[in-house]
């Protein structure tokens, strides 16, 4: 059990065992854990709807949603083992990909290499701030080619399907897979050394 | 070309960090779902292989720059875990009572409503009559000229002691109130503003509130103290 007194309280913690105190609370149904996590938590998890959205009105109603999954369902974190900010991400981005597939399937803008700079990650500052599986992550993703790696980003961050990424490459969808699946290989190998 | 084949063993260890890959993403084909979560149910290597990915891709959404929600959706979002009674915002809870006071405004007021008829010398599109129903006398008639675009306030009774002020606010079906500026100090006297485009589509519906500020209007935006609600109606000339 945690045994920090009001939201916030322990400075000595980890912000991620702050944040699994918080759901631990939530699932006894503590409303000011509940505020305290949503004033932690909200800004990322924004960024992470409007991102597969690219609408506001409607990444706010994905954000809605994914939080009270949380005060109802706090009790399923830890069932399959994620660390609280990865289950929190999980959690919204999947509310959000629902959306985003309910929605007339948008034909994905053309995939193009300057449009697509920013995507390849955080510049150096921010990349010192990362923790180490997103160095891992940016370090592995700089070894594919430059395309494929951008096809990781598009799919995982804008939720992007096989058909979308078939459709802005103008490559054959069989063949989309095949690229992608291989490149998951060769970035697994990577990741594992 | 083989770039057109998919030469990864199936079964493979290869093929597995793959099929778990695209799990993660969501792009694995929803054909294959049902039988790949079946399997995660009996390997705890391949479920192992799933959070270890998941993590990984989580990390890139940690990356992104964080964008600040709007604050009205914490209090919405509290308001739709914790219950509708509690935590509901205040001006949600003057709707109801508004509309139950629409046969006052229609029925009573159209005196009042006459009177600045003809200090105007327009007919106004929509009315709303605010009285005070606790503390002291407070009586507001407000209307909107949609020829000239004007909204006006008029004091038609009570007074507001020295230092303080009644502000007049427009409150929405949804979202907060929002400053339609200061009552008149003086009875009988009309304040006129022209009305922001935006602002037209919420009267429609809306509701109107005055609050009682200190000097000048609310310090942060916000009604201080609530004194008198009434609905905006529609002005019928009866």
């Amino acid at each position: 059990m945690q045994d920090s007194g009001g939201p916030g309280a322990s400075a000595a913690m980890s912000p991620q065992d702050e944040i699994e105190a918080f759901i631990a609370r939530i699932v006894m149904k503590d409303r000011a854990a509940f505020s305290a996590l949503y004033d932690r938590t909200s800004a990322k998890l924004f960024a992470v709807s409007l991102r597969v959205l690219n609408d506001r009105a409607e990444a706010e109603e994905a954000l809605q949603e994914a939080y009270l999954r949380v005060w109802h369902r706090a009790e399923l974190y830890r069932a399959n083992g994620y660390s609280p900010m990865t289950w929190l991400i999980t959690l919204t981005r999947n509310v959000a990909i629902d959306r985003r597939r309910k929605k007339k399937p948008s034909t994905g803008e053309a995939l193009d290499a300057a449009d697509t700079m920013p995507d390849q990650g955080p510049g150096p500052e921010a990349q010192a701030a990362l923790n180490s599986e997103a160095r891992a992550l940016y370090g592995c993703l700089g070894e594919l080619p430059p395309d494929r790696a951008e096809m990781v980003q598009k799919a995982y961050l804008d939720g992007w399907t096989y058909a979308e990424l078939s459709d802005a490459t103008g490559v054959k969808l069989n063949t989309v897979r095949t690229w992608l699946r291989r490149a998951l290989i060769q970035l697994k190998e990577c990741l594992s050394r | 070309m083989s770039d057109e084949r998919d030469d990864i063993m199936p079964g493979s260890p290869e093929d597995d960090a793959a099929r778990a890959a695209e799990y993660a993403l969501g792009l694995m084909p929803e054909e294959e779902i049902a039988a790949f979560e079946e399997r995660l149910l009996r390997e705890p290597e391949l479920e192992a292989t799933v959070v270890s990915w998941t993590e990984y891709f989580a990390s890139l959404a940690d990356a992104l720059p964080p964008v600040a929600p709007p604050p009205q959706l914490k209090r919405r979002i509290e308001a739709l875990a914790f219950g509708e009674t509690k935590d509901r915002p205040w001006w949600r809870s003057l709707v109801p009572y508004a509309l139950g006071a629409v046969a006052a405004a229609l029925f009573g007021w159209a005196v009042i409503t006459t009177g600045m008829l003809d200090m105007g010398g327009t007919t106004p599109t929509y009315v709303a009559d605010l009285a005070a129903e606790e503390g002291s006398e407070l009586l507001v008639h407000a209307g909107y000229l949609e020829e000239s675009n004007e909204f006006l306030i008029r004091r038609d009774g009570g007074t507001v002691p020295e230092g303080r002020d009644n502000e007049m606010w427009l409150v929405p079906d949804d979202g907060p109130p929002i400053s339609l500026g200061l009552v008149p100090r003086e009875q009988g006297v009309i304040g006129r503003q022209v009305l922001a485009e935006e602002l037209i589509p919420l009267l429609e519906g809306g509701t109107l509130a005055v609050s009682e500020e200190p000097a000048g209007g609310s310090p942060d935006g916000t009604p201080t103290e609530v004194r008198a609600v009434g609905p905006i109606v529609p002005f019928t000339d009866t």
